[in-house]
C-alpha cells in the first residue's frame, strides 16, 4: 500500500504538467509582427503588448522589439532573448512586409508562418511603404488601429481590402498570383493605398485608387464607393462563366446616376483585358472555369488569353428624402 | 447487465472509435493529395469495402462464439499457432505504438505545446495500461460515455463551420483518373483493417446480443464512415483543395475558425478530443489485444508485473518508432492478407468437411 500510494504521488507530481506553466502576466501578446530585408539579413520587428493594472484598470503597454540576422528563425529566436517576458504569437493581428522583404523571400516567410502552429491563419498581411520599417514600428500603433482603418475604407470608399494570411496562402497556392492591401508612412503620416499585386512571389504592379475600386468591385467585396464621379451606396456582383465567357452581373445602387454603366463598363472591360494581355490572372477566373467546366479546362491551353467578358448592370437611384423635403418647404 | 459482458452498444461504439482511428493514424493529408476533391466519393468507396469486410468480420466472430486468439489455437497445429500469434503480436504492437506516438506528436503540437513530449507519452501510456488493466467492461462503458461526447463535439464543430462553408470548393468532381480512385480508397479501406481484427478479441460470448440491436455494430460501422465523409466536405469546402493538401492535419486548421457569436473562440482544443477518443481507444484494445496474446503464452499471474512490463516498453517504443503512415499501410496489407486467408480456409475447410459427410 505504502509502495503504491509512494507511485503515486511521484506520479501526480511529474505528470500534471503544472512544471512548464506560465503565469498570464509573465506573458507579452505579439499583435503585430514587421518584416524587412536588407543587405542579406531579415530584419524582424514585432510590437507586443503587455498588460499593467494601473488604478483597478488595464493599461496596454505597447514595447518594439528589433533583431536583424540571416534567417527569421534565428531572428525570432534573437528577440525571445530580449524579452524578460514568454511571446505569445496566437494572438498576432497583423503582419507587415515591406518591398524588398516581398521581392525577395516571400516564399520563404510565407512558409515559415505556415509552418509554425502557434500562429492562427486569421492576422491581416499588408504591404508598407514610403519609408523604414523600423520608423512606423516604433510609432507603436496599434495592429488593431490598422486592421480597423482598412476595414473601415473597404465599406466606405472601396479601394482596400481586409486580407487575411490565410487568405494569400490559397491565392498563392493556385497560381503564385496574390494581392495585398498597401499601407503608407510618410512623414509620419499613415496613409491606404490601392493593391499592390504580386507575382510569382514578387512584387508585380500597383494599383491606383480606381483600379483597387475597380478590382473590389469584381469580386463584390465594397458597399460604399467613388467612381466615376458616381457615389456606389450598394453593390452585388454576380459571376457567371460559361466556357471561356465570363458573364459579370452587377446589381448597383447610385446616389446620382452619371452615365455610371457606360463607363464603368469600359473601365472594367480595359481594366480586365489589360491583364488579360500581360498573362496575369487577376480574378482567378481561369480557376473559376476550372471548377465549373473541368474538361473545358483541359481542353483548352492557354485559357487566360481565351476569356472573353460580358458586364450587364441593373441600376437604381436612391431617393432623395432630403431633396424632397427641400421642395416641400419651398413650395 | 450481467458481470464480464459488454452490451450490443458498447461493443458498436468500440467498432466506431477504432474505424474513426483512421483519421490519426493516416489522416486525411494521405488522400486529399492522391485524387483531391475526389477522395469525399473514395472515402463513400473504400465505406462500402470497409462494411463488407466487417460483416465478414461479425459473422465469423458470431459463429466462434470465442475471440480470435482462441480459434486460432483450437484450429492450427503447435508451430502454425505460434507463428500466427508471434505476427500478429509484432504487427499489433507496432500499430500500437505507432498510434501512441502519433497520437503524442498530435497533443504536443497542438495542444501541449510546453509540455515535453515525454510527460505526455507517459501519461498516455499510464491511462491505456489502468484502463486495460480493468478489463473489457470497462473499456465497453468509457466506450458508451465518450461516443456521446464525440457526437456531441462532432455536431458543435459542424455547426460551427457553417458559415465557412463555400460549397463551390468542392468542384471540379470526377477528375481523377480510375487509379487514384483505387489507391485513394484502399487507403481508407486497409486503414480500417487492424480495428477490425482488434475487434475480434472481444468473444462475441461476452457481448448481450440481442436479437433487436443486432443490426447495431454495421449501423455504427456506417455512422463512422458517413462522419468522415462529413468532416471531409466540411474540410475541403472551408479550406479549398489546395489549402488541404498544404497540411498534415487539416481537421485541426478548421477547428482553429470556430468561434460562437465572437465570444466563444480558440475552442479548437475541447474539439480535438475527438481525434484523441480516436487514438486512445485504438490504443487500449491494441494493448488489449497483446496482453490477450502474451496470456497464451504464459500462465495468468502477477498481473501487475505485466502491465508494467507492456507500460515501460510502450514508454520506450512510443520514443523509437518513426511515424510513417505507408509503413503503418504497409502493415495493414499484411494483416488483410492474413485475415483473409484465415477466413477463406475457415470457408473452405468447411464446405470441404461438408462435402466429404455428404458423400
Amino acid at each position: 500500500m505504502k509502495i503504491k500510494l509512494g507511485i503515486l504521488i511521484v506520479l501526480i507530481s511529474l505528470l500534471t504538467g503544472c512544471r512548464s506553466y506560465t503565469e498570464l502576466n509573465d506573458l507579452s501578446i505579439v499583435s503585430t509582427i514587421g518584416i524587412d530585408y536588407q543587405e542579406g539579413k531579415y530584419q524582424l520587428i514585432i510590437n507586443v503588448i503587455d498588460g499593467e493594472l494601473d488604478d483597478q484598470e488595464i493599461k496596454k503597454n505597447i514595447t518594439t522589439l528589433e533583431s536583424s540576422k540571416n534567417s527569421l528563425e534565428e531572428a525570432f529566436h534573437d528577440i525571445y532573448l530580449k524579452s524578460s517576458k514568454k511571446l505569445y504569437l496566437s494572438h498576432l493581428d497583423l503582419l507587415i512586409l515591406t518591398e524588398n522583404a516581398i521581392n525577395q523571400k516571400f516564399s520563404e516567410i510565407i512558409y515559415y508562418f505556415l509552418e509554425n502552429s502557434e500562429y492562427r491563419n486569421n492576422f491581416n498581411v499588408v504591404l508598407l511603404t514610403g519609408g523604414p520599417l523600423i520608423d512606423f514600428m516604433k510609432q507603436n500603433i496599434q495592429a488593431e488601429e490598422i486592421n480597423d482603418l482598412i476595414k473601415t475604407n473597404q465599406k466606405e470608399t472601396g479601394f482596400c481590402a481586409v486580407k487575411d494570411f490565410e487568405m494569400i496562402l490559397k491565392e498563392l497556392l493556385m497560381d503564385k498570383n496574390s494581392y495585398l492591401s498597401t499601407i503608407s508612412n510618410t512623414d509620419q503620416e499613415l496613409t491606404l493605398e490601392g493593391f499592390t499585386l504580386i507575382k510569382d512571389y514578387k512584387i508585380y504592379q500597383k494599383l491606383t485608387k480606381e483600379e483597387s475600386v475597380l478590382l473590389n468591385m469584381l469580386q463584390n467585396k465594397i458597399q460604399n464607393a467613388y467612381l466615376n464621379q458616381n457615389s456606389i451606396l450598394e453593390n452585388h456582383t454576380m459571376i457567371t462563366t460559361n466556357k471561356n465567357h465570363i458573364s459579370f452581373r452587377f446589381v448597383t445602387t447610385l446616389n446620382h446616376n452619371h452615365n455610371f454603366q457606360k463607363e464603368t463598363e469600359a473601365d472594367l472591360k480595359q481594366f480586365l483585358t489589360k491583364y488579360q494581355k500581360e498573362g496575369y490572372d487577376i480574378l482567378k477566373l481561369t480557376e473559376k472555369v476550372r471548377k465549373n467546366n473541368y474538361s473545358y479546362y483541359q481542353q483548352t491551353p492557354n485559357l487566360l488569353s481565351q476569356l472573353t467578358f460580358d458586364f450587364s448592370f441593373e441600376i437604381t437611384e436612391e431617393e432623395n428624402y432630403l431633396q424632397g423635403d427641400a421642395i416641400y418647404e419651398t413650395q | 447487465m450481467k458481470p464480464n459482458k459488454i452490451t450490443v452498444l458498447q461493443y458498436s461504439t468500440i467498432t466506431f472509435f477504432l474505424l474513426n482511428s483512421f483519421l490519426m493514424n493516416v489522416g486525411y493529408h494521405k488522400i486529399t493529395t492522391n485524387s483531391y476533391n475526389d477522395s469525399i466519393l473514395d472515402i463513400l468507396l473504400g465505406g462500402v469495402a470497409i462494411l463488407l469486410f466487417g460483416f465478414f468480420i461479425f459473422h465469423f466472430q458470431k459463429k466462434k462464439k470465442q475471440n480470435i486468439l482462441d480459434t486460432i489455437q483450437k484450429h492450427f497445429p503447435k508451430i502454425i499457432k505460434i507463428i500466427i500469434l508471434i505476427t500478429l503480436f509484432f504487427f499489433i504492437g507496432f500499430t500500437s505504438i505507432y498510434a501512441l506516438s502519433i497520437l503524442t506528436s498530435f497533443i504536443h503540437y497542438y495542444i501541449l505545446k510546453e509540455v515535453d513530449s515525454i510527460i505526455i507519452l507517459m501519461t498516455l501510456a499510464i491511462t491505456t495500461i489502468y484502463i486495460v488493466s480493468k478489463g473489457i467492461t470497462t473499456i465497453g462503458k468509457i466506450s458508451e460515455i465518450f461516443f456521446y461526447i464525440y457526437l456531441l463535439i462532432f455536431i458543435i464543430s459542424s455547426i460551427g463551420l457553417i458559415q465557412y462553408i463555400d460549397l463551390s470548393n468542392l468542384k471540379p468532381l470526377f477528375i481523377t483518373d480510375f487509379q487514384s480512385h483505387l489507391t485513394s480508397s484502399e487507403i481508407y479501406f486497409f486503414s480500417s483493417i487492424t480495428p477490425l481484427l482488434l475487434l475480434t478479441i472481444i468473444p462475441t460470448h461476452q457481448v448481450e446480443l440481442e436479437q433487436k440491436n443486432k443490426k447495431l455494430p454495421y449501423l455504427l460501422i456506417l455512422l463512422s464512415i458517413i462522419l468522415v465523409f462529413i468532416q471531409l466536405i466540411l474540410i475541403i469546402s472551408v479550406l479549398g483543395i489546395h489549402l488541404t493538401n498544404v497540411y498534415q492535419t487539416p481537421d485541426m486548421i478548421v477547428y482553429k475558425k470556430i468561434s460562437f457569436l465572437n465570444v466563444l473562440e480558440r475552442i479548437e482544443v475541447v474539439l480535438a478530443f475527438n481525434n484523441i477518443l480516436n487514438s486512445l481507444f485504438f490504443i487500449i484494445m491494441g494493448v488489449y489485444f497483446i496482453k490477450e496474446i502474451i496470456y497464451h503464452f504464459v500462465p495468468k499471474k502477477k498481473e501487475h508485473i505485466l502491465y508494467t512490463l507492456i507500460g515501460i516498453l510502450l514508454i520506450i517504443l512510443g520514443n523509437l518508432i518513426p511515424t510513417d503512415a505507408s509503413f503503418y499501410l504497409l502493415i495493414n496489407i499484411v494483416l488483410f492478407m492474413i485475415s483473409f486467408f484465415f477466413i477463406l480456409f475457415h470457408y473452405l475447410s468447411k464446405y470441404i468437411r461438408s462435402l466429404l459427410n455428404f458423400s
